[in-house]
This record gives structure tokens, sequence and C-alpha cells, in this order.
């Protein structure tokens, strides 16, 4: 895999997953794990380890991982025949959902989703067994047609309130569930997922996140100079002709 | 023989007979076409164009278009200001549009999850002959692009758009590093409008985009459009360029060539 090139220190014997509170290094992707199927409690396993054991339906966890190509798995509690698996190739420097969710058949699905890091803002994950969603302010979309299994980000400046934010079915502007007003810190991602099932007795419910925003501020796309060094030499080439067809006229002349 | 020499003692006289002050201007006059021959070269393989201080090549694509909600009603306006160009497109962008009675939002383009088969692997640059392994790169430390250690090698920014998506899907790669010397894109600088860019997707899905731009610009300065993640599918080719810092070992621009999708 290609990947692997770019992926260096893959260290994956040793696969415990970082504290929480690590702050990623520049080999590190971040990764959020999401639990958003109801009524199991599972591991999550990395390349066959349990990295995380215990999880329930609802809970979230912030955590890094060396670059590289995993492969996650969701077990039941105890087990370890997988009943979701996902090949996921995290890049340095990255910031990646990971999610167990239901599909809007309600089959379960595991899949990894981009966290959008690059700006200020709300990013809803749409990982509930319901169809396509709109997000409200007030009875204002602010962003529309998210499908189940899709996210997005809605920009927001930092430190900024964003009022009354709901989740609607695509087209309405009354909110299934409503998360309330969501402040925005500067600098940051706010990270809300829906997850759950959609019957007469549960409504779909919504967990968040922060992540740290990382936008690229700069390309460092050069370090040898030989593109500049170039024309330097066509430069000095053209000194050194100009200097030769002066001086043969000298020649002639003393010999004359 | 005798005419060949008689034209060459002609020569030796004539030349004799000119004056100090003649000869030393023609001297002046071979120096100055060198320096003119030199300095051109230093401005084409710098990427700076001969005429002008800006090195736009064509119109910059629209690349920012926004999905933007007004406060009223769900109208959409796919606003598309061009990335930093000169000519003052800031009335263009929507920024003297009416406001609205509360906040306007942009958003990313919705998007699924994670499809590796659909990340570049490959770009190939038929005008420059070169193709190049594409791998996925991130954000470093203070806001720098992770661009691959070798200048054989094209990172694309997975934070941005997968090529296809609406947006723009980044390459970029050194266009020279100390140890390797020149890259694959080292001759970005050359492309031309209508340039085919061919990139293969890990599933073995060509696409292929024409150029629509080239840019230049300071590397602090770069265009916000660069990261749009709405708008027509836009492909950005990203290296340095500029006059070289040898105490810092970098160079002071970025050249951007854009690209949109033919198929």
């Amino acid at each position: 895999m290609r990947s692997k090139r770019f992926a260096t220190g893959i260290a994956a014997a040793t696969l415990a997953l970082l504290p929480m509170t690590a702050v990623a290094a520049d080999q590190d992707a971040e990764v959020v794990v999401v639990h958003g199927v109801p009524g199991l409690e599972v591991d999550i396993l990395v390349d066959g380890e349990a990295a995380i054991e215990n999880f329930e339906f609802g809970d979230v966890v912030k955590t890094t991982l060396p670059a590289g190509t995993y492969t996650l798995a969701v077990a039941a509690t105890g087990a370890t025949d997988a009943v979701l698996t996902l090949e996921a190739t995290l890049t340095a420097g990255a910031s990646v959902t990971v999610a167990a969710y239901l599909d809007t058949d309600g089959d379960p699905k595991l899949a990894a989703l981009v966290n959008e890091t690059g700006a200020t803002g709300i990013q809803p994950f749409h990982l509930a067994n319901f169809g396509e969603v709109d997000i409200l302010s007030g009875t204002t979309a602010v962003l529309e047609g998210v499908a189940n299994g899709q996210t997005a980000r809605i920009d927001v400046d930092g430190g900024t309130t964003v009022e009354a934010v709901g989740i609607a079915a695509a087209g309405s502007t009354t909110a299934a569930i409503a998360l309330g007003d969501v402040t925005v810190p500067a600098n940051t991602l706010v990270l809300a997922y829906a997850i759950g099932p959609d019957t007469d007795e549960t409504l779909p419910t919504v967990v968040t996140e922060t992540v740290t925003v990382a936008a690229v501020t700069s390309v460092p796309s050069g370090s040898g100079g030989q593109t500049a060094l170039l024309p330097m030499l066509v430069l000095a080439l053209g000194l050194i002709g100009s200097v030769m067809l002066v001086a043969p006229r000298r020649t002639v002349r003393s010999e004359a | 023989m005798s005419g060949g020499r008689s034209r060459s003692a002609r020569d030796a006289t004539r030349d004799a007979h000119r004056s100090p002050v003649r000869r030393s201007r023609s001297a002046v006059r071979l120096l100055g076409a060198g320096l003119v021959v030199g300095a051109v070269a230093i401005r084409l393989a710098a990427g700076v164009p001969l005429l002008g201080g800006e090195a736009t090549l064509g119109d910059p694509p629209h690349v920012t278009a926004a999905l933007t909600t007004e406060a009223q009603g769900r109208a959409h306006t796919a606003d598309a200001p061009a990335p930093d160009r000169p000519g003052g497109l800031e009335d263009r962008d929507g920024a003297s549009a009416p406001e609205a009675a509360g906040p306007r939002y942009t958003s990313t383009a919705p998007r699924g999850a994670m499809d590796h088969d659909r990340w570049p692997a490959q770009v190939s640059i038929a005008r420059l002959g070169v193709t190049a392994p594409v791998g996925p790169v991130g954000v470093g430390s203070q806001g720098a692009l992770v661009v691959p250690a070798s200048p054989s090698d094209v990172g694309w920014y997975h934070g941005g758009a997968v090529p296809g998506e609406p947006g723009v899907a980044l390459l970029t790669s050194h266009i020279d590093t100390r140890t390797e010397g020149r890259g694959v894109f080292a001759g970005l600088v050359r492309l031309e409008i209508g340039d085919v860019v061919t990139v293969l997707a890990a599933d073995g899905t060509e696409q292929r985009w024409t150029v629509t731009a080239r840019t230049q610009h300071a590397k602090e300065e770069l265009p916000d459009g660069l990261f749009a993640r709405t708008g027509a599918p836009t492909l950005a080719l990203v290296t340095c360029g500029g006059p070289f810092d040898r105490a810092a070992r970098s160079y002071r621009d970025n050249v951007i060539v854009w690209a949109e999708l033919l198929y």
C-alpha cells in the first residue's frame, strides 16, 4: 500500500491508545471513536487488540494513533469475533471519526469520516437511523441535505454562539432534535454526532466532542534552491560569453 | 589566400582605428545583453512573468463557491471569489450583497465515509513528461502542510477535497530538495492553459484535468480559495517558486497550477 511510504512510524506492535489528553505529534492522527449502535456493549479492536473496552451506546473517546493503515473492529465486550470491521488509513496530522452507527435500514455499520479541522465551526454527523436531514438555527436551515452516513462542517466564527441549533427532516423547519444554543470557542471544531434509532419509544440523540482546528497556513515545498541556481549559471555563462566576444578583438589588435 | 589575409588585416586595422570609447561601448552592450539574458532566465525559471509583477496566467478558477443560507428563506448563492487575484474582485465575492437579518453560514459539501479507493494514487503531467506516486498528507506543526520528503513523491492534502469532489483537491510536491535535486513539480511554472493533468485513483479510475490558470503567491499569502470545499471540482498543484533564500533554505513564493475536471 502506497500510503505506508508516507506514514512513517507505523509502530503497529503496541497499539494501546494514548491518553485522551495527548497532544497529537506530527506523526500521529487524531481519532474520535463514537458508539452509535444501541443495545450492545462492545470493545473496539485495533489490529486485533482491544483498544477501548466496555464501550457503550453514546460513548465518545478521543485519542491518537501513529499514522498508518489499521484494521479496526467492533466486537461484543470480551469477545474476539468482530461484528464489524473496517480498514482505515490514518494520515499524519489528520483528524478522523470512527463510528459504529445505524444506517437507514437500521443495520449497524462501521465507518471512518474525516473531521473537517480546516476551519472553526460545527460539524454534524448524521449517524442516526433516519432519512435526509437539514441543520437548523431557529427555523432557518444552515446546512441542507445531509444523508445518513454523511457529515459537513458549518463554518462559524470562533467565540460566537449559534442559536437554537436543531436537526430536522429535510425540508422541515421544525427541529426533531433540539441541541439548544451552541457556542463555538475560537480555533475549535465542535463535532456533533446524531445517533440512534428512530422508533416510537426512542428518538435519536446527539453526543458531542471538540477538536482543535488545524488549518494549513503554509506549503513549504522546496529546500534545494537548484531551481534558482540554474538561472544563476545562465547568467554566469552570459557574462563569460560577453567577455569572450570582446576579448578576441584585443588579440587581433595586438597582432596588427 | 592573400584575400583572406588582407581581410583580416583590414579588420585588424579597423579595430585598431576604433576609438577606445567605441570599444568599451560595444563591450558594455555585450555585457548588457548577457545580463538581460541571465535576468530573463532567472525570471522564467523562478516563475515570474517577463512583464508586470503578477505571475498570473489566465483566469483563476471559481474555487470558493459557498453554500450560503440567507436568514430569510432558503436561498442559496454560489458566490465564487477567485483566489487572490489582482484587480479587486472583492466586489464580486458577495461581500457587498445586502446584509441579511441574521448571520449567514457557509459550509462544506456533505460527504460520506472515507473511501480509500477514490484517493489519488498517481499523477501524470504530459507536458513535463512526469508521473509520480501520490499519498495522503496532513497538517504539521504551525500549520505547515507536510510535503513528502522526496521531490519524486506527491502529497494529497487529506483535509481537502478528494479529486472530483466539490471544491479543491490539493496536490503538492517539493520543487527541489538539497539532496535529491529537482522534483516532479519543478516544471509547474512552464504549464500553460489547456495542458492536461491525469490523476489515477487507488481503484484505477482515471481522471483528466485541464489547466485553467497558473498563479504565484507569497508563501504567507496563500489564497483562501485553495481550501474551498464547495464549488466545481478543482485540482490545485502546489509547489514553490520565486527567489530562493539561501539562509532559510526556502523559496519566497508558492506556484499554483489550477485545473478543472474534463472527465
